[in-house]
């Protein structure tokens, strides 16, 4: 009877779960009640950490305990973590698959979801496992990842982290050893660990009742795990968008193979190579003979590949956060096969182009896609690709690709607004619009008049080309569509290739690709006209400036800068400072941890005395905040990441739901971002105290002076409209006195005055 | 000095306070002040002997002598009272006057009129009254009442002679010596003395918050002297005669005290500024 309700429960989650409505994908969020690590401070966190005994000297002990709660202070609060959410959910579910036998761990334990593309799981000491995207974006079965999670609660049953951190003490007081055997030996330790957590990972797998056969996939995940999601030929259609050619000298001819090497050099590694896993874990499957069912989904498979896939989803947001568009691309293009003309994923490539283009005015398109030599299989192409293509041609297609998404889903404001931005940056780089064929490149070939050479279908004809629109090849793994790859000889070569006389360039295809759109779009003209507005008012501006006399330019430009800050803001958002204090050691993550708080203490201070409304998004309020304030924070910190990656104001912001959420929420658009540095350096200059042995009462001026003012506190704060994504101002404070508390709030004071100040 | 006074005020109500943020909001303050000071000089300032048998220390003055006679040294403190008022008048710049009270030790003239064997004589008190006004501005972007800052001022001094029994040391036939009293009136012509002068000042000033109605504000002032004011001679000018007079009215001519006041201010060059402010 209990394992017939077991399989009715498990049936029924599967199937109420797996129900994501993928096209009308909404980004995950963290859920529910607020997890107690996120809202205690780091303060509090030392407090806590240092009544623990250890069986090392009390420096050891300081060291050991700051470090590691600095860093997870620093994780938990990152923005990437994740928690409540269907990935957290099931990868708890998994874990409570996995230690059915010992279910008392699960109460030790605490999980959760990283936003990061990197395939990696780890878990701390405290017994936080944390499980990034980029994983469970990359596994094929629930039985992988029971694998893992098997392998790091062995990691934490036996106290790897303690007892390396042990290690590195112990090793690094020995001082007959040189540098490099040091880590030589330490990577030795952390390798036995591995291979510790493998076994014993193993064996708690196994007597989970998953199936043997499946081990050894985990490694195969982690060796192809630098490769994207799947691999897929890119076409020329896929990137040129509906009406535009991009010519084939701009694809590979080759593409680089996939290198792996199971055996490689890991001397030096933390890990042990793949193959030496391997073989540690086919000696455990020998031994333990009989463990192991034969289940790989315990939770369903429908609740599976609904997970993946809302992995991979996530996967294409994180892209963007991290502005990496042509991976973003290349993995839309995957998902787009398996969820074609799907809703989220256009307004992902329309959000992935309208950055291309933005990257490109910039001059920074580089940043954007990685080498070509450094990418193997199938991604290789759209990465060569986009080396090869000009900044001028990358702007022209992302309107391209822009305006078909925009005729598939009309009236979405989302995507207008990205329109506008894409014809933004070609009139900032100047684009002569009369340069523009009304003719697409195919017309202006046939009026020249072209030779096709032979189609796609004679290419097919050569040996062991693969079909990948058929449905057998839709059904392998990544892995077996890789080594079946290996072994097929041909190519597929699906341009037609055109020889055209002289008349055509095909470098300057670009100038066929908006046919359909100069002339005709009322936006190109309204943006145009409103740049050309801008240039004239500029003009104007400066022909002023140049009319004044140096006094008066001085004079005007004291005026524009004492009211900088002026914006007469009556509510604004902070979210907490980065704070940095440095001693003579260098920074000083606790010291900088305490000016962090005085400065937060400052603002809700200087708040009530000026009669603002400053809502602080900041992990010291997260207790009061909650959940909701925990999501917002961490999308206004991945914001201006993206921002501070490019610096313009035409970035689209990647979580614009969310910074709309929040200027509704606390009534405003603007958001201060800070950095607080503190140092104390004595500029003691030994030389000139020397002098003054002619003159020694001159010391009792000069060592005071000078120690006086060897406080250097810098203050830096950027007022940002997250609604128009653009900076509003921005102001520094550099003071030469320490940083008190008091000190701080009178700046505080200053800030918020001046902001609250009409202009 | 009511020239001054009224300058000050008219840049004081001209300015306005928009992007002023005060001290917390508050843009008057009230300073004070009380500094000790050594007299230290190595001439000119310290009780000055004739004989060398009568030793009398560089930082030492006539005080009293104790049993046996001999003399006791002691120092003489010189005490600075302040009190001000300063108005934040932008968030860099304030204006403010400050009203004093010193005790200056004028020290000795090079020579004195050797009546009654005198061999050495206690240094002059002066009590004088200061009123000073001043500028004071941090850089550009900073907050004054939490930055470094410079100061530019003149400070009128005036006072006159502390009326007190001035140590004297004569010698006595047969080699001994006696400590006696003289009172002020035989000392000098007190109506002839005119103790008056003007001096700039420059100042560095740091300036720290302590909490939302306290600041510390410390560093140190340079004083120029001499007088430009003053009737008095300029220093150098005067070296100071001996009367022919061989039963002269008094032991130091009063133009000489006035010469020792003027080389007082300007020898009192540099001093420590250490004040503590009430914003309101």
């Amino acid at each position: 009877m209990n394992k017939l309700f077991s399989v009715v429960l498990t049936l029924v989650s599967a199937v109420s779960i797996a129900q994501t409505d993928f096209n009308n994908y909404q980004t995950i969020q963290s859920k529910g009640e607020l997890p107690d690590d996120f809202s205690i401070s780091l303060q509090e966190r030392l407090e806590k950490e240092m009544q623990i005994e250890y069986d090392m000297s009390a420096r050891e002990k300081t060291y050991f305990v700051e470090n590691k709660s600095v860093a997870i202070d620093n994780l938990l609060h990152s923005g990437l973590v994740l928690f409540g959410d269907p990935l957290t959910k099931y990868v708890e579910d998994v874990a409570a698959k996995v230690l059915v036998n010992t279910p008392e761990l699960m109460s030790e334990l605490t999980f959760f979801t990283l936003r990061s593309n990197v395939t990696n799981a780890f878990v701390t000491g405290e017994g936080m496992v944390f499980v990034t995207i980029g994983l469970l974006s990359q596994i094929v079965s629930e039985s992988d990842l029971a694998m893992v999670l098997s392998h790091e609660i062995a990691h934490f049953e036996e106290n790897h982290i303690l007892q390396s951190f042990e290690n590195v003490v112990t090793i690094g007081k020995n001082r007959k050893i040189k540098f490099d055997k040091k880590i030589e030996q330490l990577s030795e330790y952390s390798k036995n660990h591995e291979l510790e957590a493998d076994e014993l990972g193993i064996i708690r797998y196994l007597n989970a009742g998953y199936p043997r056969q499946n081990v050894n996939q985990v490694f195969d995940i982690l060796m192809y795990s630098h490769l994207p999601i799947d691999e897929l030929t890119i076409t020329e259609e896929m990137l040129a968008g509906d009406l535009a050619y991009i010519p084939v000298e701009f694809f590979p001819k080759d593409k680089n193979p996939i290198k792996v090497d199971e055996d490689y050099d890991d001397s030096k590694s933390s890990h042990p190579n793949i193959k030496n896993r391997k073989e540690n874990a086919q000696s455990i499957l020998d031994k333990e003979k009989s463990a192991g069912g034969d289940m790989a989904f315990k939770l369903g498979e429908d609740r599976f590949n609904d997970m993946r896939d809302i992995a991979r989803f996530e996967r294409v947001q994180n892209w963007l956060y991290a502005n990496d568009y042509v991976n973003c691309l290349y993995e839309i293009a995957v998902l787009e096969k398996q969820y074609p003309n799907n809703k989220h994923l256009e307004l992902c490539k329309a959000q992935a182009w309208c950055g291309l283009a933005v990257y490109s005015a910039e001059n920074e398109l580089d940043e954007c896609f990685q080498k070509p030599e450094k990418v193997e299989g199938e991604s290789y192409t759209i990465h060569y690709v986009f080396n090869e293509l000009q900044n001028e041609d990358v702007r022209v297609l992302a309107l391209r690709n822009i305006v078909d998404i925009k005729r598939r889903l009309p009236n979405n404001q989302e995507i207008i607004e990205m329109e506008r931005i894409a014809v933004r940056q070609l009139l900032k780089k100047n684009a002569e619009w009369e340069d523009f064929s009304e003719l697409t490149f195919e017309q202006a070939i046939e009026k020249v008049s072209a030779v096709s050479s032979a189609d796609s279908s004679d290419n097919n004809s050569n040996k062991g080309i693969i079909d990948e629109n058929s449905e057998e090849w839709k059904k392998l793994s990544k892995y077996e569509k890789i080594k079946l790859k290996e072994q097929a000889t041909g190519t597929i070569n699906s341009d037609t290739e055109l020889k055209v006389k002289a008349e055509i360039d095909s470098t300057n295809f670009r100038f066929y690709a908006l046919s359909d759109y100069v002339g005709n779009s009322d936006i190109l003209k309204e943006e145009t006209e409103r740049f050309k507005t801008k240039e004239k008012e500029e003009e104007a501006l400066e022909e002023e400036l140049d009319q004044l006399s140096k006094r008066e330019y001085r004079k005007r430009i004291k005026e524009e800068e004492a009211k900088e800050l002026h914006l007469g803001l009556e509510s604004i958002v902070f979210v907490e400072p980065l704070a940095a204090e440095y001693t003579n050691k260098g920074f000083d993550p606790v010291k900088s941890a305490d000016l962090q708080l005085k400065f937060v203490e400052a603002i809700d201070k200087s708040a009530e005395q000026q009669g603002m409304n400053a809502a602080q998004l900041s992990k010291y309020k997260m207790s009061d905040l909650g959940t909701d304030g925990y999501n917002q924070r961490a999308a206004l910190q991945r914001y201006i990441n993206q921002f501070s990656n490019i610096e313009s104001e035409d970035i689209f912001v990647a979580d614009y739901e969310i910074i709309n959420q929040i200027t509704e929420q606390y009534n405003t658009e603007n958001v201060v971002f800070s950095l607080i540095e503190h140092s104390f350096e004595p500029d003691l200059n030994y030389l000139t105290m020397f002098a003054f042995i002619y003159f020694p009462p001159a010391i009792l001026f000069y060592i005071p002076a000078k120690l006086a003012l060897a406080h250097n506190v810098n203050m830096s704060v950027l007022v940002f409209n997250a609604k128009k994504g653009a900076i509003e101002t921005y102001t520094n404070y550099y003071f030469q006195i320490k940083p008190t508390k008091t000190a701080i709030e009178l700046h505080m004071y200053d800030l918020l005055m001046q902001l609250s100040t009409p202009k | 000095m009511s020239r001054l006074i009224i300058i000050l005020l008219v840049i004081t109500s001209s300015v306005t306070l928009a992007q002023n943020p005060g001290y917390f909001g508050k843009y008057n303050v009230f300073t004070f002040k009380y500094l000790p000071g050594l007299d230290y000089s190595t001439e000119g300032r310290r009780a000055i002997s004739v004989d060398e048998d009568v030793s009398l220390s560089e930082f030492g003055f006539l005080k009293d002598t104790d049993e046996s006679g001999i003399v006791t040294k002691t120092f003489n403190l010189e005490h600075m009272f302040q009190i001000g008022y300063a108005r934040l008048i932008k968030r860099n710049i304030a204006v403010g006057a400050n009203i004093g009270y010193t005790r200056l030790n004028l020290g000795q003239p090079n020579e004195y009129s050797n009546q009654n064997n005198l061999r050495g004589i206690e240094s002059l008190q002066a009590n004088t009254f200061s009123f000073e006004g001043y500028i004071e501005f941090a850089p550009n972007k900073a907050i004054l009442m939490s930055s470094i800052s410079h100061k530019f001022g003149l400070r009128y001094v005036g006072g006159s002679l502390r009326d007190k029994d001035y140590l004297g040391r004569r010698q006595l036939f047969g080699g001994t010596y006696e400590t006696f009293e003289f009172p002020l009136e035989q000392i000098t012509t007190v109506e002839d003395v005119q103790l008056s002068g003007l001096q700039f000042i420059y100042g560095i000033t740091l300036h720290k918050p302590l909490t939302d109605f306290m600041v510390l504000q410390y560093g140190f002032n340079i004083n120029l002297g001499p007088s430009l004011i003053s009737k008095n001679n300029r220093l150098n000018d005067f070296q100071g005669e001996l009367s022919n007079d061989p039963d002269p009215p008094h032991i130091i001519d009063p133009n000489f005290i006035n010469f020792m006041f003027d080389r007082a201010l300007f020898t009192n060059l540099v001093n420590a500024d250490i004040s503590l402010i009430i914003p309101f």
